[in-house]
């Protein structure tokens, strides 16, 4: 075998893992909980303090 | 393994990576982990009668904050966007306990509202920044439907100082059908909240043709005079179509005074009506011997002629905390 087949053999399993794995992965936990437990926890988008808008009534009722 | 979560009465049994039906907590590795814990959606500074709360150091501002979720589903929200919603769906700020504290004091606000969808839902967060805010002399206030085990309750109130607890309707078919809940523990929460001290006020939206009847009003406040005392602060809020249940008419203001008289009838001594613009309604009357005690226009404070909690003409106590 040729080193370049060897080095292209060896990326295409290792290609194959890392989709097995992110695979299984993805069959125990829902996609939310993966965002979720990844890296703040706040599956959503964190928005910028804006002082100006917190400072006023909430368009909220209670 | 699979977990119990043991917050609110629904007791939902959280599979590993799934959360539970607020949607909320949710079991990672065995233990159930809130996502929502230092991500408010909305922080802002209201009016403390805004709650409603008109007992409770009128006047004052209250920095009012809410995560996402809600441990209920009324078909009726009126916060809906952000109470029904998956954390995922919503933008929320990143505000540590600690941070909420000082950015409370920035805007000068002696209390803090855990309001708008339900601190029930953020039970945790509430808790923790509940007890820093004590520690930092500021005072806390739950708005809350109260569908919380009576244990997690307790310990949040032990550094609650207000709380403004609405109870939808008094039956238990209202509940299931409208509010996929049950009635039982809102009362319990209720008269919880009572026992351990805070200044209670208690609200009722009244639904056309759902919880408006003679016999719904007059139930409601026969058990609230019954079972926390006809001193307790009554709110009934004007309906307006939102979330799933458009298909009604808001509420009538005939309908609203009618609930006003049955209160009234019944010996209640401080009853208003909310969501309308009618003064004579929001201002708080001396029980003893109907002095104009409290001049509210809205949720605005006006005038206030209570002398150290009393009433200047006839010396009555009236309940409330008034500094």
């Amino acid at each position: 075998m040729k080193r370049r087949d060897f080095i292209k053999i060896t990326g295409l399993l290792y290609a194959y893992g890392m989709i097995a794995k992110c695979g299984a992965f993805a069959t125990v936990m829902p996609r939310r909980v993966i965002e979720a437990v990844r890296g703040r926890f706040y599956p959503g988008k964190i928005k910028k303090l804006d002082f100006k808008a917190i400072g006023k009534q909430g368009g909220w009722l209670g | 393994m699979d977990i119990q979560c043991e917050l609110c009465p629904r007791g939902c049994l959280v599979k590993p990576g799934q959360s539970g039906d607020c949607r909320i907590r949710v079991n990672i590795d065995g233990k159930l982990l809130a996502v929502t814990y230092g991500f408010p959606c909305s922080m802002h500074v209201d009016p403390v009668e805004k709650k409603p709360l008109f007992h409770f150091m009128p006047g004052t501002k209250s920095f009012s904050v809410a995560t996402v979720g809600c441990t209920m589903h009324c078909k009726n929200c009126q916060n809906w966007e952000i109470s029904q919603s998956p954390p995922n769906m919503v933008d929320a700020y990143q505000v540590s306990p600690d941070q909420m504290v000082q950015m409370a004091k920035r805007y000068e606000c002696p209390s803090i509202s855990y309001t708008y969808t339900d601190p029930a839902a953020y039970y945790e967060y509430a808790l923790d920044c509940s007890i820093k805010a004590r520690e930092a002399g500021l005072k806390n206030i739950l708005v809350t439907a109260g569908y919380i085990n009576r244990k997690p309750f307790r310990e949040l109130c032990r550094h609650t100082d207000a709380a403004t607890i609405d109870v939808k309707a008094m039956s238990d078919k209202f509940y299931r059908d409208v509010c996929g809940s049950t009635l039982a523990p809102v009362l319990d929460t209720v008269v919880s909240a009572r026992e351990m001290g805070l200044e209670l006020e208690v609200s009722n939206l009244v639904i056309p043709t759902l919880n408006d009847s003679d016999a719904m009003l007059s139930a409601f406040v026969k058990w609230v005079k019954e079972n926390i005392g006809k001193d307790t602060p009554l709110h009934f809020l004007k309906f307006v179509p939102y979330y799933l249940m458009r298909n009604l008419p808001p509420t009538s203001e005939e309908t609203m005074g009618r609930a006003r008289d049955i209160a009234k009838a019944a010996g209640m001594e401080y009853v208003y009506v909310g969501n309308i613009l009618n003064e004579k309604w929001t201002c708080t009357f001396c029980p003893g011997c109907g002095n104009e005690l409290v001049r509210r226009h809205s949720m605005v404070m006006m005038e206030n002629h209570l002398n150290d909690g009393k009433c200047p003409m006839c010396g009555k106590k009236i309940y409330g905390v008034w500094k």
